[in-house]
């Protein structure tokens, strides 16, 4: 198909224009004075990445939101996990209130469960005579990783109830049992099917780190915000492009393997 | 256990700021909700085109809005539109003030980003409609235009709608954001609240409870909607 | 016959899908009121040809004829419909709209794309669900019949449009054994009557009885095009008896 490949190299042709527009605009805008701006973001580009001016240690900057973002990931999939399970177990037991919670959870805004977390898991826990303390971190990767568990499992469900009954009935037939069947016939067909919606979720938790502001992180807004405050009204804008397109760079190339993955697993539809 | 202390509902003023906050949340909600579907509709609109220079702007919005904070956006949005242009004189003080209050910059914030999420669930929507179908309204001689709103169009909103509901829940959880750049929805009388009373557990656990319960209503509603609306025979059909 | 009082005339039709050419050179005439088959081995180009007579497939060389239109001259979907009120087309997956009920699915291109009047077209509507036998469904929604009532509904949409030429393309492959009796009893009906058909078809027998002319299709081409009596008892090609020999 010549003309499907000619209409696409068109677009991507519009694509680059508007990107290089965009840079000569940049750069007409730095010639007539932005470029002052411009420094102002630069000299601040290493606190606002890694949180500490010289650009090392790490203490915190966007790279805390990344770090935040993976171990809230990790919590949120064993979380997922065990809530997908929950919700599919043939107990009512189980499943009513695993589906009550699961549902409470996707139902909640992100910023107000956070908001929530931060008062209700206390300042630290006592066990056994060890104080555990919970610093601001740890609560946020607790209030992210609620929303995006709920989620994931969710997209766990869909995967696992996506894969088609004959295969249960011929498993069965076997002599497997459930947990087996699971294991070796539904959770590596399902596996396939949930990579690009877990990705998805994780390029939607990357994005909502940036509400990990409020339990007073040094994450890149609390930096920003601070920041601005001994910068001019007109640099703040520079300041904001900045860090949108940070977020932007990091986000979107995750979004587009995900779709691309998303593509290749529609295909083994049985 | 927790020993909550829930005494606090029954002040007047209280009561007052929720009943407001509750309003403004879900007059944000519902205008950047309805914005967003028309620009949903547009946008997808356009990709149905098959013109390249358009397709590529399109494409450029929904991943713009889709790969950053909306709290970032709104922040921005507060910024460069409240405090640095679009400001008047106010005739009587002659102070100049932004013409745009901090509730319009959310709202054209939302509406922005949730139309970025519906011009894409528009389009797969569209994607996803049967082949065979437009090949056989084809065959039957309709117009490209016919085709479109006669055919494509009713079934691809059905096609649509699960996903309509995930943008327009998104949409109204993100409305809490908002409160950041101090629009007086929900969440920002939530922080009024404890700040006066110091009860910050029970008034954040009583705006979580709030929220779930008006977001369930959005649930149960496009749930309803989409089983009357759902293709008799398929499905959640009659 | 005569080739210009022919309804249907294709000359040397070439097509491609990427490097895999799917007809080399197909000539066919039909004439008013005749039926032809089309029958021949998967992938050998049979509903390619359909999709070519009615323009849903634009073609690369060649050209067809359809009553006064010249389809390959036809470049968009307005010039083509004229050519679409006069040749309808039935699917092997019915494809009605499933956000109509079966009378609206016939209603609504003869009202929508010809303009008729609402009444008029009603009236016929429910005269053709009648001769389909299926007056009872004209409320039922497409999801609400059977495969072989749905396919019936299909042929009734396109008779609504009042075409000159029906083409059938594999009508009877979705459908479960005895619905095909009720689906093929609609169209032999129509035959009856004098309407122009073109079917693909993997049903033998009912080509044999139905038809006035067979074509085989192979890799492309047309082998073998006889009257059925003697394409059947006395095929000439020998991939056609192949052919034959494999599926009768």
């Amino acid at each position: 198909m010549d003309s499907v490949r000619t209409y696409e190299n068109k677009k991507r042709g519009v694509l680059l224009l508007i990107a290089l527009a965009v840079i000569t605009g940049i750069l007409v805008d730095a010639m007539a004075g932005g470029s002052e701006q411009w420094q102002r973001v630069a000299i601040r580009l290493p606190l606002i990445l890694t949180g500490s001016g010289s650009g090392w240690p790490i203490t915190g900057g966007f790279a805390l939101n990344i770090m935040l973002s993976i171990a809230s990931m990790a919590v949120a999939t064993a979380l997922g996990i065990v809530l997908a399970l929950a919700t599919l177990s043939r107990s009512a037991f189980v499943r009513i209130p695993s589906l009550a919670l699961m549902n409470f959870l996707r139902n909640s805004p992100w910023l107000v469960l956070l908001f929530a977390m931060l008062y209700i898991i206390p300042f630290e826990v006592h066990v056994f005579g060890l104080s555990v303390p919970f610093p601001p971190f740890v609560k946020a990767v607790i209030g992210l990783a609620l929303p995006t568990g709920a989620n994931l499992s969710e997209v766990i469900r869909g995967a696992v109830q996506s894969i088609h009954s004959g295969q249960w009935e011929a498993a069965r037939s076997l002599g497997y049992t459930t947990t087996q069947i699971y294991r070796y016939v539904i959770l590596p067909q399902a596996f396939r099917r949930m990579i690009p919606g877990w990705m998805n979720l994780y390029a939607l938790l990357m994005i909502a780190t940036a509400l990990a502001t409020v339990t007073g992180i040094q994450d890149v807004l609390t930096i920003l915000n601070t920041s601005l405050a001994m910068e001019s009204e007109r640099a703040i804008v520079y300041f904001y492009i900045t860090i949108l397109f940070l977020f932007f760079a990091y986000c979107y190339p995750i979004a587009v393997f995900a779709r691309r993955l998303e593509r290749a697993v529609k295909g083994d539809n049985l | 256990m927790l020993g909550l202390d829930f005494s606090w509902l029954g002040d007047a003023t209280y009561q007052q700021w929720l009943l407001v906050g509750v309003t403004n949340t879900i007059e944000l909600a519902a205008i950047s909700s309805v914005a967003a579907v028309i620009i949903g509709m547009l946008g997808a609109l356009a990709l149905t085109l098959r013109i390249f220079w358009l397709e590529a702007i399109v494409e450029l919005f929904v991943e713009f809005f889709r790969n950053t904070p909306p709290l970032l956006q709104m922040l921005f949005a507060y910024f460069t539109l409240s405090t640095l242009g679009l400001k008047v004189t106010d005739p009587a003080t002659g102070l100049s003030v932004p013409l745009l209050s901090a509730f319009a910059c959310a709202a054209i914030s939302l509406s922005l980003f949730g139309g970025a999420l519906a011009i894409e669930a528009f389009r797969s929507g569209i994607e996803t409609m049967p082949r065979a179908i437009i090949e056989a309204a084809r065959s039957l001689g309709y117009s490209r235009w016919s085709r479109f709103w006669r055919v494509e169009a009713p079934i691809a909103t059905r096609i649509c709608l699960p996903a309509l509901t995930n943008i327009l829940t998104n949409l109204f959880k993100t409305t809490s954001q908002a409160s950041v750049i101090t629009v007086p929805e929900l969440m920002y009388y939530a922080g009024q609240i404890y700040n006066d009373n110091l009860r910050t557990l029970e008034v954040m656990l009583l705006i979580l409870v709030i929220y779930v319960a008006l977001v369930s209503v959005i649930t149960f509603a496009m749930a309803r909607l989409e089983r009357w609306m759902a293709f008799p025979g398929y499905g959640t059909g009659r | 016959m005569n080739r210009s009082n022919a309804l249907i005339e294709i000359d040397d039709i070439r097509k491609s899908f990427g490097i895999f050419e799917v007809l080399k050179g197909i000539s066919l005439t039909v004439g008013k009121g005749e039926a032809v088959c089309i029958i021949g081995p998967s992938g050998s180009g049979k509903s390619t040809i359909l999709r070519c007579i009615n323009g849903l497939m634009p073609i690369d060389s060649g050209s067809i004829r359809v009553g006064d239109h010249r389809v390959h001259e036809l470049t968009s979907e307005k010039a083509m419909r004229p050519l679409r009120h006069q040749v309808a087309m039935v699917f092997q997956q019915y494809n009605l709209f499933p956000h109509r009920t079966a009378l609206e699915n016939i209603m609504m291109a003869p009202i929508q794309v010809l303009g008729h009047d609402k009444r008029e077209v009603e009236e016929r509507a429910r005269k053709l669900l009648k001769k389909v036998r299926l007056s009872e469904k004209a409320d039922s929604y497409p999801g609400q019949l059977s495969g072989g009532q749905q396919q019936r509904v299909a042929i009734a949409r396109a008779l609504a449009m009042q075409p000159d030429i029906i083409l059938f393309d594999e009508v009877t492959a979705a459908l479960d054994p005895e619905t095909v009796k009720e689906v093929l009893f609609t169209i032999r009906e129509l035959v009856e009557e004098g309407l122009t058909c073109m079917l693909v078809t993997h049903e033998m027998k009912f080509a044999r009885e139905v038809s006035h002319r067979v074509c085989f299709t192979d890799h492309g081409r047309i082998v073998e095009s006889a009257p059925p009596a003697e394409f059947f008892d006395n095929p000439q090609d020998a991939r056609l008896r192949e052919f034959l020999g494999q599926v009768l």
